[in-house]
């Protein structure tokens, strides 16, 4: 399928910058599959749809939480008169996009695993992120990034090329970071700032996990996955699995 | 495989009810195959892909191509040592210096103290290391110590020829396989160059000491220390079980580091039984805030896990971690160099 390039941003360099902070402090594939394992485990018995609804209002819940107290926690530093101002200026919005995307990346890998898809893939890790960074930036400004990036609805993130994937998301991040830096006097604002940071973070990752779910819904209908192609590995020995 | 615990018992330890099944991709072929978690595990030489028949993990004499530390370490481990990465020439300096002075004193001290091994002095165990280190892709040669010591415990120093020391205790309590399982382990720490990150981490903790946030910063950094170093000693478990590639062998050094070893009257030793007391505290830990906060507070500023803890991080890296895939060909590798 062909691949239209990315529209050019001038924010590249910013998205490749964020791209890297944030992969720093992400975590494992080993550990955000516990967390799916977990989180299906935790939520009462029923068919597969009802589990994959249940555990993926959970995962929201969750990570939705963990994006508010960071948004708080970067607010913080408001607290201490001057320094603190200072710090919560400057420091306060860049840590809290870092983190908050890191949340939110977080979000889109869990619930890929929840909708049956292999968070191993970097097609699959790649179109999560995009999707996640997307849905970011437009919780904040209310576009639609991909459609901006022409990229249309459907399975076509899905049939993009991971080299390409990888550009779309860096413009996204770039686009990201330039927005952050301007929101950051209200932090500087004692109380209010950690209010805000929290109640903000806390509402921009539920709308974030709900557009994500609604993408990986679309996917499971137009691309079911396929468990016909998983063959069982011939075990030598005998029936009873000695050695 | 071990001579103390078959696959048959160490089955019947671990997964008593049905084990937990995975889905791998055939290093051939690139079919999905689902397989038992314990056969794969424990009887990885006799599985074979279900689309066109070749083996689907390596065998017991293929080594893993360019097996990069990362494709096994533990997140936490991996994240500390990007961090230090970061500092612009911090460990290529630090390991000049430890290769130039600190390695060479440690050599000259264990030649001092305690026996090397080679053709004519304890070869099985260069024999043995030498497969551990095969195994694993370690590049650098590795010189073997036997040290006098009651203490089950061995330890690795250097970085660009490293020297590993075994103690006497290790060497007439364990068998073969278990003594690959600890050469593996040791060999896991020159991997994943823990002797050069640790080493600047303590560097640079000191040297914040120092500073006038001194008194504020030194029991936090401590902690963060000895945290980190906890999580090493599991990524160097994992690298072990990558070495030995035998669960039985594993679960029967965890066993003996726990007084699972007695002779005479008192030598039957419930392997079942013990794994099923560690389930039970990680259970405890997970479900009661109480448990878990007696337990971080006694692990709290240990440099090795607690052994319980170390077994039941082992089964969840084998039955849902990467271990399986690393078996199957499917790994970080290394750049070329």
């Amino acid at each position: 399928m062909a691949d239209p390039e990315p529209t050019a941003d001038p924010g590249d360099v910013q998205g490749e910058r964020l791209l890297r902070a944030v992969e720093s402090i992400l975590s494992s594939n080993d550990t955000l599959l516990g967390v799916a394992r977990e989180l299906r485990k935790g939520v009462a018995a029923g068919g597969e749809d009802s589990v994959r609804r249940l555990a993926v209002s959970a995962a929201i819940a969750r990570y939705s939480n963990y994006a508010a107290l960071s948004g708080g926690a970067s607010a913080l530093p408001a607290l201490v008169p001057g320094l603190g101002t200072a710090v919560a200026v400057a420091g306060g919005a860049l840590a809290d996009v870092t983190l908050l995307l890191k949340w939110e990346l977080e979000l889109a890998l869990v619930l890929a695993t929840l909708h049956g898809r292999d968070i191993t893939d970097p097609t699959e890790r790649t179109a999560a992120f995009v999707l996640a960074a997307a849905g970011t930036a437009d919780a904040r400004s209310g576009g639609n990034s991909l459609q901006d990036l022409t990229v249309t609805g459907g399975l076509a993130l899905w049939n993009y090329a991971p080299r390409h994937l990888g550009k779309l998301l860096v413009t996204l991040l770039g686009r990201l970071a330039l927005a952050s830096a301007s929101k950051s006097l209200l932090r500087a604002v004692p109380l209010v700032g950690v209010a805000v940071g929290a109640g903000a973070n806390k509402v921009l990752t539920t709308r974030v996990g709900e557009r994500l779910d609604a993408a990986f819904s679309e996917r499971r209908v137009l691309q079911p996955v396929n468990e016909g192609e998983v063959v069982r590995a011939r075990v030598r020995g005998d029936d009873q699995g000695n050695a | 495989m071990s001579t103390r615990f078959d696959a048959a018992t160490v089955r019947a330890a671990l997964w008593p009810g049905t084990p937990p099944e995975r889905t791998l991709a055939c290093r051939h072929c690139g079919k999905k195959n689902a397989v038992s978690v314990a056969d794969a595990a424990l009887r990885p030489a006799k599985c074979d892909c279900g689309a066109c028949g070749k083996p689907l993990f390596f065998g017991s004499d293929e080594v893993f191509e360019g097996l990069a530390s990362t494709a096994y370490a533990h997140p936490l481990d991996t994240r500390a040592r990007a961090t230090l990465e970061s500092i612009p020439g911090a460990a290529t300096l630090l390991r000049s210096k430890l290769a130039a002075v600190d390695e060479r004193s440690v050599r000259l001290l264990c030649r001092a103290t305690c026996i090397e091994c080679g053709p004519s002095q304890h070869a099985d165990l260069v024999a043995l290391m030498e497969h551990a280190r095969r195994r694993l892709g370690v590049r650098q040669p590795v010189t073997l110590f036997v040290g006098e010591s009651p203490f089950l415990n061995a330890s690795t120093a250097g970085v660009r020829e490293p020297v590993v020391v075994l103690q006497s205790a290790l060497v007439d309590t364990l068998d073969d396989a278990e003594l690959l399982v600890v050469l593996g382990h040791e060999l896991g720490h020159v991997h994943a160059d823990h002797v050069t990150y640790l080493s600047l981490a303590e560097l640079l903790a000191r040297g914040l000491q120092l500073t006038e946030l001194g008194g504020l910063v030194t029991l936090p950094l401590q902690l963060a220390l000895a945290k980190w170093s906890r999580c090493a000693e599991l990524t160097c478990d994992r690298a072990a079980l990558l070495a030995t590639r035998d669960v039985g062998a594993m679960l029967s050094v965890f066993a003996v580091l726990a007084g699972g070893r007695r002779s005479g009257a008192r030598s039957a030793f419930d392997l079942a039984a013990w794994v099923q007391q560690a389930r039970k505290l990680a259970v405890a830990e997970e479900s009661s805030l109480v448990d878990g906060f007696f337990g971080a507070m006694h692990a709290l500023d240990r440099s090795h896990p607690l052994v319980a803890w170390r077994l039941m991080h082992l089964v969840e890296w084998v039955e849902h971690g990467d271990y399986l895939s690393i078996l199957a060909g499917d790994h970080v590798r290394t750049r070329p160099a």
